[in-house]
């Protein structure tokens, strides 16, 4: 009897240690949100943001690097193509990329891109972080990337990521029509 | 007996559960305040960023090819390629590519040690490398690798491919590189100086002239010579980014194993035109030659070697267009003893579909017409199947 109370009693706690051990690790992990991710960013002004900047309404983000030249011509194609979709249905969102190499992403590198590439709307936001934190972001939005000496070679997707910073929906290479990130969503939503 | 056994169990089960339950409600701070500190203790214990493990990457291709007048046909396994790159703190950091790949004309597995070098950065300005890495002159050879995902077309350039694919210029060197990015008010400088072991022509058998294939030495300059080499580019900014212009230039005492040995100063230089941009891939690099004969005393040998590719990204696809031309002086021993050292033109015409950002389709169509040696073309068709991972 002694021993069987000795096991239930060491069940209980091995289940407690479990869920807080589960519970310590996903928050070590895994944000509330994906804006959670914190610390300092740094946006194309070289202005020191944080993340959370972006919490409170609708954004498109995705990750890419300005020295990439064949997924990251695709992955900004198809932020202005959803952005053409957003004016079409008067949805007012905002637009994040993030750097993927801190090392080349900077600042100066953000703001020639947007002026080469046109992307000049004040909904547009290009942030970069140190290695760490792109690590992170990555890892939380399911974009794999790895360094083949100057390739950045990476996943593509494109998140839609709701006002409490969770995720609402994702475009992926297969994706067809970039429409069905926006799938559901209304104008009265946004506002 | 065993029901209050059973009862005894259960409600001790539920008890622990229920207390415990009890307990986290009455002790909700206690519990926050513990997993603060396990959530800071595994921040403060989570592995430096020098010690995360070593990620393995790599690439795969399959294929198949169908040549004209006799030649190869069939399908094939290209080559698999590991890729490594690891990282000791911020400032050292090592390279390696091992491949395995099918001998085209024996069918046997080959295993290469295509890349194995040590770095240190120094900055962006500057980092020196050691070991075995690829020669950095023109664009091809150090932007596109082993791994075939990566490059647009199925071939590479004929004159610019690897040693042992009949390549007739070092595309590897055994010894020391450096390498840095200088930014300037407008633009950006890249550099590269370099030099290591003379590469030597393995003639198979010696006795055997023309059927020679180079070996980079790297395990010692066979010859006591060594290869000095560089590269010189240019990345324009603002209305032009996307164009890069380079200069290079490269020698080295290269010997064969002939039965008499042949000793040649290799010489060359040229420069590169490069422009990725706006969905375009436009690649052109010029070779000049000024060989000299070092064992036989017939001077100096002048030979040329350019090729030009054009590609256009829409959608997943891009179909790409090359032309290539080598006029290699057949009285200069350096190519003449290289089983591919023979003149040619080719042109290139092929398409290209990104499945999915780490695999691609690739169907290319080649002529190449042979213009010195034994006069003869042969047209050909490959298709093939890349992926990273």
């Amino acid at each position: 009897m002694h021993t069987m109370r000795y096991r239930s009693n060491s069940t209980a706690v091995r289940l407690l240690s479990a869920a807080l051990a589960g519970a310590a690790f996903w928050s070590a992990v895994c944000v509330a949100g994906v804006l959670d991710v914190g610390g300092a960013w740094v946006d194309d002004n070289g202005k020191t943001v944080s993340l959370s900047r972006w919490q409170g309404r609708y954004t498109v983000l995705t990750m890419s690097t300005g020295a990439c030249r064949k997924i990251c011509t695709t992955t900004l194609r198809r932020m202005e193509e959803l952005q053409a979709i957003a004016d079409q249905r008067h949805l007012s969102l905002q637009f994040l990329v993030i750097g993927l190499d801190p090392k080349s992403d900077t600042p100066k590198a953000w703001r020639e891109y947007r002026v080469e590439h046109k992307l000049g709307r004040e909904n547009w936001d290009f942030v970069s972080g140190d290695d760490d934190r792109t690590r992170r972001m990555a890892a939380i939005l399911g974009i794999s990337y790895w360094f083949y000496d100057d390739h950045v070679l990476h996943d593509f997707k494109i998140v839609l990521v709701a006002p409490d910073g969770t995720i609402r929906s994702a475009l992926a290479w297969s994706d067809d029509r970039p429409d069905i990130l926006f799938s559901g969503l209304s104008n009265a939503q946004i506002h | 007996m065993r029901r209050s056994t059973e009862f005894a169990r259960v409600a001790g089960a539920l008890a622990g559960v229920l207390l415990g339950g009890a307990a986290w409600a009455a002790t909700d701070a206690e519990r926050i305040d513990t997993l603060e500190k396990q959530v800071a203790q595994m921040e403060a214990t989570r592995p430096a960023r020098g010690d995360e493990g070593l990620p393995l990457h790599g690439f795969l291709d399959v294929g198949g090819a169908y040549r004209s007048n006799g030649g190869p046909r069939g399908f094939g396994v290209g080559n698999l390629d590991f890729y490594l790159a690891p990282r000791i703190g911020d400032r050292i950091k090592g390279l390696v590519e091992l491949t395995f790949e099918v001998d085209s004309a024996t069918g046997e597995l080959e295993t290469d040690l295509e890349r194995a070098q040590l770095g240190y950065v120094f900055g962006d300005f500057a980092t020196a490398w050691a070991g075995r890495f690829h020669s950095p002159w023109g664009y091809w050879n150090t932007a596109y690798h082993h791994g075939a995902q990566i490059q647009t077309s199925i071939t590479r350039p004929q004159f610019l491919e690897f040693e042992d694919h009949g390549g007739i210029i070092p595309a590897h060197t055994v010894g020391l590189w450096a390498t840095g990015v200088v930014p300037l008010d407008a633009g950006k400088v890249s550099y590269d100086l370099f030099g290591g072991n003379s590469a030597r022509i393995d003639l198979n058998p010696p006795t055997t002239p023309a059927s020679g294939e180079l070996n980079p030495n790297q395990a010692t300059a066979t010859n006591h010579h060594g290869s000095v080499g560089f590269n010189l580019g240019y990345v324009f900014p603002g209305v032009f980014e996307g164009l890069k212009a380079g200069l290079h230039g490269y020698t080295a005492t290269i010997d064969d194993n002939a039965v008499a040995p042949n000793s040649t100063r290799v010489r060359f230089g040229g420069g590169y035109l490069v422009y990725l941009e706006n969905d375009w891939e436009i690649l052109g690099e010029y070779y000049e030659f000024s060989n000299l004969d070092l064992s036989g005393g017939t001077g100096t040998h002048r030979s040329r070697a350019a090729y030009l590719q054009a590609g256009w990204t829409f959608g997943r696809w891009t179909p790409y267009a090359r032309g290539e031309k080598a006029a290699l002086d057949q009285t200069d021993a350096y190519f003449a003893q290289q089983a591919q050292g023979g003149s040619y033109d080719r042109v290139v015409a092929g398409l290209r579909y990104d499945l999915d950002p780490r695999a691609a389709l690739k169907l290319e169509a080649n002529h190449t017409r042979f213009t010195d040696r034994i006069v003869s073309s042969f047209s050909e068709v490959q298709v093939q199947w890349a992926i990273r991972f």
